[in-house]
C-alpha cells in the first residue's frame, strides 16, 4: 500500500510514468466494473478509459482518506452511471447481449472439469445473469456488481459508493429482489413453480 | 405471511453473514417452520451463486495502450492546466496587489511622482530667468488690489461715475479689466462736475501671446510702439527649454513694456493680437480724474492768491512788508509748480497707455508643411536616443522602487490568499 501511496505522490506532482503504474495495477477491476455495468467490451473500454483520464486530472484533490483503488472506483462508477443516463436520454439504450454477454467465453471454461451438458447450462444461466443485470436500474446494478459480482464487502462498498452502511445493507436487499425478478420474468430461475407462491 | 415479510428482508443479509448472532438464530428457527422462506432463501443462494460464478475477465490487450496515449495527450494539458491553476492565479493577485499598492502610495505621497517630474524639469527652470514669473503673480496681486478698491469706491456709494466709467470703459478690448477709482471720496456734487469733466483715464493692458516666429513677432511690437508715437519702456527675451516631447528646438521667450498714446491703445492692442495666438488678455484702468480735478483747483486757487500777492506787493511801502509778502509769494509759486508738475505728470500717464506683452515661442503646426531639416540629424537622433534611453531607465527605476513599496502589502495579500486556498481546499475535501 505505500507503494501504492507513493506512486500516487508522485502522480500529483504530474508524473505520467507513476499513474500508468496505477492504471495496471488497477485497470482489471475498473475493466470489469465497466464491462458489467455497460454490457459490451467496447463500452467497458471507453469507460476504463475515461475514468483513468478523470482520474488523473483530479488527483491532486485525492487526499488519501480512503485507497487509491476505492477512490478510482467510485470515479469509474460515476463514469458509468453519467453515460448510462446520457443514453437512455438519448435512447441509444438497451445495450442487450444475446450472442455473448461474457465477451471471450473460452477463458471461463478454461479450468473446468465440468461435462460439457453441464457447462452448457452453465453458461446459459450466466448469460441470462447478465440480462437480468442489464435490465436493472443504474443503483441497483452497481450494487449487485459490487456485491455479488466482485464480491466486496458492504463497508467497501459504502466507501465506494459514499453511503453508509445502513443504507448499503437495504439496498443490497432491494437490488437481489429486482433482480430475481427480472429472473422470473425471464423465466430463467429454476424454481420457477416455488416462487409464484410467494 | 405478515412475519415472514420481516424474515424475507433479512435474508439478503443472512447469506452474506450480516445479521447478528441472535438475528441469525430467530431467522434460522423461522426457515426451519417456513418452507416458502426456505425456498425463497434457496432461490437467493442460488442466483448470488450464479452471479459469482461471472467470473472476472481480463482486459482485451489494446486496453492499456489506449489509457496510456490518452493519459500522455491530456497529461500536458494538465501539466500546463496544473502550473496555471497553481501560479496564475496567485501571480494575479499579487500583480493586482501590486498595482493597488503602487496606485495608493502615489495617492499617499505624490512627492515621489514630484520628485522624478522634477528632476527632468529642474535645469530649463534654474537656467530660465525667474523673473517673469513673479512679475506675473506683482501684476496679478496688483490687480486683485485694484478691483478691491473698486469694490469699496462702489460701495461708498460712487454709483453714477461707476457706470459712466464702465460705460466709458466700453469702447475699450477689456478682457475682464477692471477700472479702479484710487480715491473716490466722492460727495454727488463733485461727481456731477466730473462727470462734465473730460475723464483723465490711465489705461493699462496685459497679454500673454504665442507666435511661431519669436525674433520677427518680438520686434514687431517695439517696432509698432515706436510707429504708434510711442516709446519701449523695457524688453527682455531669453531661451526657454522645453521638455523632450516639444522637441529638440531652442524656444524663446519675452517681455516687453510698451507705451503708446491713448488714441492708439484699442488699435494696437489689435494689432499685437493678429501676432499670434492670444493665451491671456486684460485691460484696466486707472481713473484720476478726481485727483486731477482737485489739483488743478488748488493750482487755480493758489494763481489767484499769487495774483493778489503781486497786487498787494504793488502796493507795499514798508520794507518789512515788502519781504514778508514776497515770501509768501514765493511759497506759492514753489506750490504752483508743484502742482503744476503733478498734472504735467498726469497727462502723460493718460495720454500714453501702457501695454505688458509676454511673448512665448511655439512650435509651429499646421500652419505651413515642414521640411526634412538635414542639419545635424545624427546629432538629434543620437540625443533623442540618449533621451528615450534615460526615460526608460527611470521608468525601470520607478518600476523597481515600486515593487519595493508594493512587496509587504503582495506578501501580505498572497499569504492571506494561499491561506484562504488551503482552507477552501480542506474543507472540500
Amino acid at each position: 500500500m505505500s507503494a501504492e501511496l507513493e506512486l500516487v505522490e508522485r502522480s500529483k506532482g504530474g508524473d505520467l510514468a507513476a499513474f500508468e503504474e496505477l492504471v495496471v495495477m488497477h485497470q482489471k477491476k475498473i475493466y470489469n466494473l465497466g464491462y458489467r455495468m455497460m454490457g459490451s467490451e467496447e463500452d467497458a473500454c471507453d469507460m476504463t478509459q475515461e475514468a483513468f483520464l478523470k482520474a488523473f486530472k483530479s488527483i491532486r484533490k485525492f487526499n488519501g482518506k480512503s485507497s487509491f483503488g476505492t477512490w478510482v472506483y467510485r470515479i469509474a462508477v460515476n463514469v458509468c452511471i453519467d453515460e448510462l443516463r446520457k443514453r437512455k436520454k438519448v435512447k441509444l439504450y438497451p445495450v442487450v447481449h444475446n450472442d455473448n454477454p461474457e465477451g471471450d467465453g473460452s477463458k471461463l471454461i478454461a479450468d473446468t472439469e465440468d461435462l460439457p451438458e453441464e457447462r452448457i447450462e452453465r453458461q446459459e444461466t450466466r448469460k441470462q445473469v447478465q440480462r437480468a443485470i442489464n435490465r436493472l436500474s443504474e443503483e441497483h446494478r452497481v450494487i449487485i456488481i459490487l456485491r455479488d459480482i466482485q464480491g466486496r464487502s458492504y463497508q467497501e462498498i459504502a466507501n465506494i459508493l459514499g453511503l453508509n452502511i445502513g443504507t448499503v445493507k437495504s439496498r443490497i436487499s432491494r437490488a437481489r429482489q429486482s433482480l430475481k425478478e427480472e429472473l422470473i420474468k425471464q423465466g430463467e430461475l429454476k424454481f420457477q413453480d416455488n416462487v409464484k407462491t410467494v | 405471511m405478515e412475519e415472514c415479510k420481516v424474515y424475507r428482508e433479512q435474508l439478503s443479509l443472512y447469506i452474506d453473514g450480516m445479521l447478528t448472532q441472535q438475528e441469525s438464530l430467530v431467522l434460522e428457527k423461522h426457515i426451519k417452520e417456513c418452507k416458502d422462506c426456505r425456498e425463497e432463501l434457496d432461490l437467493l443462494r442460488e442466483m448470488v451463486e450464479n452471479c459469482q460464478s461471472l467470473e472476472e475477465m481480463e482486459p482485451p490487450e489494446h486496453l492499456y495502450p489506449m489509457i496510456a496515449s490518452s493519459l500522455r495527450r491530456s497529461g500536458k494539458r494538465t501539466a500546463v492546466n496544473n502550473i496555471r491553476k497553481k501560479w496564475l492565479k496567485p501571480g494575479l493577485v499579487s500583480v493586482a496587489a501590486m498595482l493597488l499598492v503602487a496606485v495608493a502610495v502615489k495617492g499617499i505621497m505624490p512627492n515621489i511622482q514630484k520628485q522624478l517630474a522634477t528632476q527632468d524639469m529642474a535645469a530649463p527652470a534654474a537656467e530660465a530667468p525667474a523673473a517673469d514669473t513673479y512679475s506675473i503673480a506683482e501684476n496679478r496681486e496688483f490687480s486683485f488690489k485694484m478691483a478691491e478698491e473698486t469694490g469699496r469706491a462702489g460701495m461708498a456709494g460712487a454709483g453714477i461715475s461707476d457706470k459712466d466709467m464702465s460705460m466709458e470703459g466700453a469702447d475699450m478690448p477689456a478682457d475682464g479689466g477692471t477700472f479702479s477709482v484710487a480715491q473716490a471720496p466722492a460727495g454727488p456734487g463733485e461727481q456731477l462736475i466730473a462727470a462734465q469733466h473730460e475723464r483723465k483715464i490711465i489705461k493699462n493692458a496685459e497679454m500673454s501671446i504665442e507666435v511661431e516666429d519669436f525674433n520677427r513677432q518680438f520686434d514687431a511690437v517695439q517696432r509698432m510702439a515706436e510707429e504708434a508715437g510711442g516709446y519701449v519702456e523695457s524688453s527682455r527675451s531669453y531661451v526657454r527649454k522645453h521638455a523632450v516631447a516639444e522637441g529638440d528646438r531652442e524656444f524663446m521667450e519675452g517681455n516687453a513694456v510698451i507705451r503708446i498714446p491713448n488714441i492708439e491703445f484699442g488699435g494696437c492692442i489689435e494689432r499685437i493680437s493678429s501676432l499670434g495666438k492670444v493665451t491671456n488678455r486684460s485691460t484696466y484702468g486707472n481713473d484720476i480724474t478726481l485727483q486731477y480735478m482737485d489739483t488743478e483747483t488748488r493750482l487755480k486757487s493758489k494763481q489767484v492768491q499769487q495774483q493778489r500777492l503781486i497786487e498787494i506787493l504793488s502796493k507795499a511801502e514798508r520794507v518789512e512788508d515788502i519781504l514778508n509778502i514776497e515770501n509768501e509769494l514765493n511759497r506759492v509759486r514753489t506750490e504752483i509748480e508743484s502742482y503744476g508738475t503733478q498734472l504735467r505728470g498726469w497727462d502723460n500717464l493718460v495720454q500714453y497707455s501702457t501695454i505688458n506683452v509676454f511673448m512665448t515661442e511655439v512650435e509651429p503646426k499646421d500652419t505651413q508643411v515642414s521640411v526634412l531639416k538635414m542639419d545635424n540629424l545624427w546629432d538629434r537622433m543620437k540625443r533623442g536616443f540618449i533621451r528615450t534611453t534615460n526615460a526608460l531607465m527611470d521608468m525601470v527605476e520607478v518600476i523597481i522602487v515600486g515593487v519595493g513599496y508594493a512587496l509587504p502589502v503582495a506578501i501580505l495579500i498572497g499569504a492571506v490568499y494561499l491561506g484562504w486556498l488551503k482552507f477552501r481546499r480542506n474543507k472540500t475535501e
